[in-house]
C-alpha cells in the first residue's frame, strides 16, 4: 500500500510540474492523443500502457485515488488501529491477570489438606446445623467468612458494616455471596443473640455459633487466634481478643484469599470480583491439565 | 463450657447499633476533652485527679453509655494509639523511612 501511495504522490507532483509553462507543448500533445483514443472506443483506454496516460489531465488523479476505494492511511484507519489494538491489549492484560490469579490460588491450595479452612460443625442463628458442606454449591457462589463476637467494641461493627457495603456493591453487579459470621465467644453468643446482632448489618449474613470445643476447632481450621480472658465469672463483662480477617472461600469450600482490615469496601469488592471471575471448578481444572493444551496452564 | 451456660437466667444482650453509636459519641466527646487538657493516659492513677476535675462530667456520661469492658478498652486503645503515633513521629523526625510494605495494619 505504500508503493501505491508513493506513485500517487509522484504522479501528482508530476502533474503539478507539467502545469508549468515550459512543458506545455507536451501536455498539449498528450491531450490531443487522449481525445483521439477516447473517440475511437471506450475500452481502448484500459489497454493503454501506463506511459501513455496523459499527465496532468483531468482524469489522471482520480484514476489512482478513486474516492470510493479503501484508504489505508486515512484518519479512520488510524482510529481503527488504536481502537482494535487497544482492545486487544486490554483483553490480553486482563487474561494475563486472570491466569496469574489462578496460579496464585493454585499455589495456595497446596496438596492434600488445605492450609486454611476445613471441616467444622456449628449451628446457625436459626439453630440449624451448619458445616463446611454448606459452603459448597454448584452455582459458583463464594462465601466470605468473618470471625468476631457480638460484644466487640469497635472493630467488628466497623468490619461488618464494611461487609454490608461490599455485599450491597456486589449485589449491584449481580454477584451473590454467602456471608458467614462465626463467633469467637460462644459462651455469650447464643443463636438468638447473634440473630439480633446481625440484623443491624445485612439481612443475608449467617451467624454461626456452637459449643466452645466446636468453635475452638473451627477457629483452628481457619488459623484464627482468639483468647477469652481466664477465670471469667458468670455475667461478667469482658472482651475477646481475636484476629481480624475476611476469608474468601470458593464454591468448593476451599480457601481463596483474605481481605484485611486495611482494605476498603471497594478494594474488597474488586478482589472478590477478580477471584470469582478467575474461578474454575476442580473438575474443569483437572480436565484442562489433562488435555493437550495442558502445558499452557503449568 | 457448662460453667458459662449456667448464666442463662440473665441473658446479656450486646449493645445494638444505636447503643453503639451513643457510646462512640460520648467516647469522642470525652477524648476531645482529654486532648484539650493534654491528658494522655486517662487510666493512669496519677492522672485521676486531673481527669476528674476537667472532664469528670464527660467521663461519667461515657461510662454510663458504654459497657464497662469497652470503657477500659477505649481508654487503653487511646493511650496505645497516642504512644504509637508519637513514636512514629519521632522516628520520622529522625529521618526514618517507611517500609514499602505493611508489617502491621492495626491502627
Amino acid at each position: 500500500m505504500l508503493s501505491r501511495l508513493s506513485t500517487k504522490r509522484a504522479i501528482s507532483v508530476a502533474s503539478i510540474a507539467t502545469h508549468g509553462p515550459r512543458v506545455s507543448p507536451a501536455v498539449r500533445y498528450f491531450h490531443a492523443s487522449t481525445i483521439k483514443l477516447n473517440e475511437s472506443k471506450s475500452d481502448a483506454g484500459k489497454k493503454r500502457p501506463l506511459s501513455r496516460v496523459a499527465i496532468g489531465s483531468a482524469t489522471s488523479n482520480k484514476k489512482y485515488a478513486p474516492s470510493n476505494s479503501i484508504e489505508f492511511a486515512s484518519w479512520k484507519a488510524v482510529c481503527m488501529l488504536i481502537v482494535v489494538g487497544g482492545g486487544f491489549t486490554y483483553w490480553f492484560s486482563k487474561e494475563k491477570e486472570r491466569l496469574r490469579l489462578q496460579k496464585e490460588v493454585e499455589s495456595k491450595r497446596g496438596y492434600g489438606k488445605p492450609l486454611i479452612g476445613g471441616p467444622f460443625n456449628l449451628v446457625d442463628h436459626n439453630n440449624q446445623p451448619f458445616t463446611q458442606e454448606n459452603l459448597k454449591n454448584d452455582q459458583k457462589k463464594f462465601s466470605i467468612v468473618y470471625f468476631g463476637f457480638t460484644h466487640c467494641p469497635d472493630i467488628c461493627p466497623d468490619e461488618l458494616d464494611k461487609l454490608g457495603e461490599m455485599l450491597e456493591e456486589l449485589g449491584k453487579s449481580n454477584i451473590e455471596l454467602q456471608p458467614v459470621f462465626i463467633t469467637c465467644d460462644p459462651a455469650r453468643d447464643s443463636p438468638e443473640i447473634i440473630k439480633q446482632y446481625l440484623e443491624d448489618f445485612h439481612p443475608s449474613i449467617i451467624g454461626l455459633t456452637g459449643t466452645y470445643e466446636n468453635v475452638k476447632a473451627c477457629c483452628k481450621q481457619y488459623r484464627v487466634y482468639f483468647s477469652t480472658p481466664p477465670d471469667v465469672k458468670p455475667g461478667q463483662d469482658y472482651l475477646v481478643d481475636h484476629s481480624i480477617f475476611f476469608y474468601l472461600m470458593d464454591s468448593e469450600g476451599n480457601f481463596v484469599d483474605v481481605i484485611g482490615r486495611e482494605a476498603t469496601a471497594a478494594d474488597g469488592v474488586e478482589k472478590i470480583k477478580k477471584h470469582i471471575d478467575a474461578f474454575i471448578p476442580q473438575a474443569e481444572r483437572e480436565a484442562r491439565k489433562e488435555s493437550w493444551l495442558g502445558f499452557l496452564y503449568k | 463450657m457448662g460453667f458459662f451456660s449456667q448464666n442463662e437466667d440473665v441473658p446479656k444482650l450486646p449493645p445494638n447499633k444505636s447503643k453503639r453509636k451513643e457510646c462512640w459519641e460520648s467516647r469522642d466527646q470525652f477524648f476531645e476533652c482529654l486532648t484539650k487538657n493534654k491528658i494522655d493516659n486517662s487510666l493512669d492513677p496519677k492522672e485521676q485527679q486531673n481527669v476528674e476535675s476537667n472532664c469528670g462530667k464527660l467521663r461519667k456520661e461515657f461510662e454510663g453509655k458504654c459497657v464497662a469492658s469497652w470503657v477500659k478498652h477505649f481508654q487503653d486503645k487511646r493511650f496505645n494509639d497516642l504512644t504509637r503515633a508519637r513514636y512514629i513521629e519521632k522516628l520520622e523526625a529522625e529521618g526514618a523511612q517507611q517500609l514499602p510494605f505493611k508489617l502491621d495494619n492495626r491502627k
